[in-house]
């Protein structure tokens, strides 16, 4: 795979890591639709639409609930299938940790144990209102979704690591989310398309920003930071996933800034990044003339539950893009 | 291995998510065409005798053969394991001949003989699909019929709803070294894979089968290298032989190798974004076209099948859980005559 391509799909699979956390579409849809995140640009948001032909979630149901904790933090409890999740986020969603586990997802409950981290074991109680999602246009404006609106009963605890979050509850209103699965059609440049019908490589080829991509993986956990110029903006993404047991925790945190921020020389040798908040701190790299390379600095993120996790060293890989 | 492990898409760090996010996506890539076949039933290939798929495959083909990338004597064999057994959450059965285990490494070792006793059970898959000739590892297992072999879910079939089944020429060669047969080639009459594979594509579900006819020398496969034992429903903490056939770069596909054993090391947190049992990670640096080589626990018992990796992470290598279904699949598999 060229060093190119390679960052290209980087970046995607981030921006797409980021659309899949949130709905844990099912692996079983084709064509799964993605909910998109507010804070993500506008112009990354088309890109993923695009690349994706999708745009909203899709499964057969999924019950969520969603509770504020102190700290600032917002909880969002989901089921999909059998697995179940506890998403703890802030400033708006950019920075979150989800926590993964096996459970039990029907229409009326939702039931899984995180370990030491804590339990959900809720039953929903329909209040009888039902809200549709927006109708689509490219859907032949049918909605995508239904959400039966209620309260979840029951208990549900959980505390995060070092006790950064804990939450204790027994009622929070919810919904169940069915898919009504509309018949959508991707209208492009190169006119109508299936989005079920779609090949893998052409779409890449729309994304050729600046960018600095470093990722490392290990066993069974790994981590990735990226800076990506969008116009006059450079987006800025890092991904870090877990496996502990029978939990896997899957942290992320973007924000956007401005173009100064990363700077890459013209023989993409250089490059210095300092992204604001939730990150922290200055990443550098050099490639030296016998192909070696560095990755230093004291650049980190600030993730729910693991504050100043590093994003540079020597584990990690690092490439450059230059824009064009 | 799996394309989607040491290949393109799972080269990248967190690329596996995007398969989580969009796994249609990805069972359209090949271009692959629904099969009206590909009921989880298996189905049944038409293929020449023994004599002829051993003409087909010359040493020179088996050698430009590509990794697949997306991705004893049978006669201790319990009461009727197809039937009875599949229907259990636990299961374990015997292998013919349990065999002492080897000095732990996480280093895919090359195997001295692998024609002994030891090591003939595990051998190589080859087969054509899109137009050119692929491989995979694969291993005998003790059955009913003497003839099952087990493998990759994406060495007989590319997976999810648009998935296609790799018919073509397709034959196990136990105990493979340079091109030479030591106990001849067995072409494959049936080929099946788990339900979750043929429908969903999900890596949990990553496990293949296939029933072989007799090889040249009119031999039941079971009867000519023994079969192992297989278990499912097992705690995923077990220690692990994983044995295959790898050819990518430092390996060159003519030996066999061995990682010996090598423990669990948790499960993809990936895993986790799919349905199905989560899958297991050991700590063996397999290469393209170890996909399908068998996963052993003590005494010689099958327990899991090597499906990908990550190219940033050579030395972790993926592998679906059995459990159920793959109890399912080794129940149709044993039936089948």
């Amino acid at each position: 795979m060229s060093g190119a391509t390679r960052t290209r799909r980087l970046l995607l699979a981030i921006g797409l890591a980021l659309l899949a956390l949130p709905a844990l579409a099912s692996a079983d849809a084709p064509g799964v639709p993605l909910p998109l995140p507010a804070g993500v640009p506008p112009q990354l948001r088309a890109e993923l639409r695009a690349e994706t032909g999708t745009s909203a979630p899709r499964g057969p149901f999924m019950p969520k609930f969603h509770l504020h904790a102190q700290g600032g933090y917002g909880v969002s409890v989901s089921g999909i299938g059998s697995t179940v999740t506890v998403e703890v986020a802030r400033d708006h969603g950019r920075a979150a940790t989800v926590y993964i586990a096996r459970g039990t997802v029907t229409p009326g409950r939702v039931q899984a144990s995180f370990g030491d981290l804590g339990r959900v074991a809720m039953r929903f109680l329909p209040s009888g209102q039902i809200s549709l999602s927006k109708p689509l246009r490219h859907c032949n404006g049918a909605s995508l979704y239904k959400s039966r609106l209620g309260v979840f009963a029951g208990s549900f605890q959980f505390k995060g690591e070092n006790g950064y979050i804990s939450v204790h509850a027994h009622r929070a209103k919810g919904a169940i989310r069915d898919s009504l699965a509309p018949h959508c059609v991707r209208q492009g440049p190169r006119g109508p398309a299936q989005s079920v019908a779609r090949s893998s490589g052409d779409g890449f080829q729309s994304i050729e920003p600046e960018s600095l991509a470093a990722s490392w993986r290990h066993g069974v956990s790994s981590a990735s930071f990226a800076a990506i110029g969008f116009r006059k903006d450079i987006l800025y993404l890092t991904f870090a996933e877990q496996s502990e047991g029978a939990l896997a925790k899957i942290r992320f945190a973007f924000t956007s800034g401005p173009a100064k921020a990363l700077s890459i020389n013209d023989a993409l040798t250089q490059a210095r990044v300092t992204p604001p908040a939730p990150f922290k701190g200055t990443g550098t790299y050099r490639a030296a003339p016998d192909g070696t390379t560095t990755w230093t600095g004291a650049l980190s993120v600030n993730f729910p539950g693991a504050g100043h996790f590093p994003l540079t060293g020597p584990l990690f890989e690092t490439e450059l893009g230059a824009g064009f | 291995m799996n394309a989607r492990g040491r290949g393109i898409h799972r080269a990248l760090a967190i690329s596996a998510l995007l398969l989580a996010t969009a796994i249609a996506l990805v069972s359209s890539l090949g271009g692959g065409v629904a099969v009206a076949g590909a009921a989880p039933s298996g189905v049944a290939i038409e293929s020449p005798a023994a004599q002829q798929v051993g003409q087909f495959w010359t040493a020179a083909r088996m050698k430009r053969a590509k990794p697949m990338e997306i991705t004893q004597p049978g006669r201790t064999v319990g009461p009727s394991p197809a039937s009875a057994a599949a229907a259990e959450v636990t299961r374990r059965i015997s292998p013919t001949a349990p065999r002492a285990g080897a000095s732990a490494s996480s280093t895919f070792e090359a195997v001295g003989d692998p024609a002994s006793e030891a090591a003939r059970q595990n051998g190589v898959i080859f087969f054509t699909a899109e137009g050119g000739l692929a491989r995979c590892s694969g291993t005998s297992v003790n059955a009913p019929n003497f003839s099952v072999v087990f493998t990759a879910g994406h060495c007989v079939n590319s997976g999810g709803p648009y998935g296609h089944w790799y018919r073509g020429q397709w034959a196990f060669v136990p105990g493979y070294r340079y091109g030479q047969r030591p106990f001849g080639i067995f072409p494959a009459k049936w080929i099946d894979s788990t339900r979750g594979w043929l429908t969903t594509g999900s890596e949990n579900f990553d496990v293949g089968a296939a029933v072989v006819m007799r090889n040249e020398r009119g031999q039941r496969l079971a009867d000519a290298v023994g079969g192992a034992g297989i278990a499912w429903g097992q705690p995923a903490d077990q220690i692990f032989e994983v044995h295959g056939y790898p050819v990518a770069p430092p390996f060159d596909g003519e030996t066999q190798r061995l990682c010996a054993r090598t423990p669990f090391l948790g499960h993809d947190a990936e895993s986790f974004l799919s349905t199905g049992p989560l899958n297991l990670a050991v700590d063996c640096d397999v290469t393209g076209g170890a996909s399908g080589g068998g996963w052993t626990i003590e005494d010689d018992v099958l327990n899991g099948v090597t499906d990908y990796g990550y190219g940033d992470d050579a030395a972790t290598d993926f592998g679906a859980y059995f459990g159920k279904e793959v109890a399912r699949l080794y129940g149709r598999a044993g039936k089948v005559r």
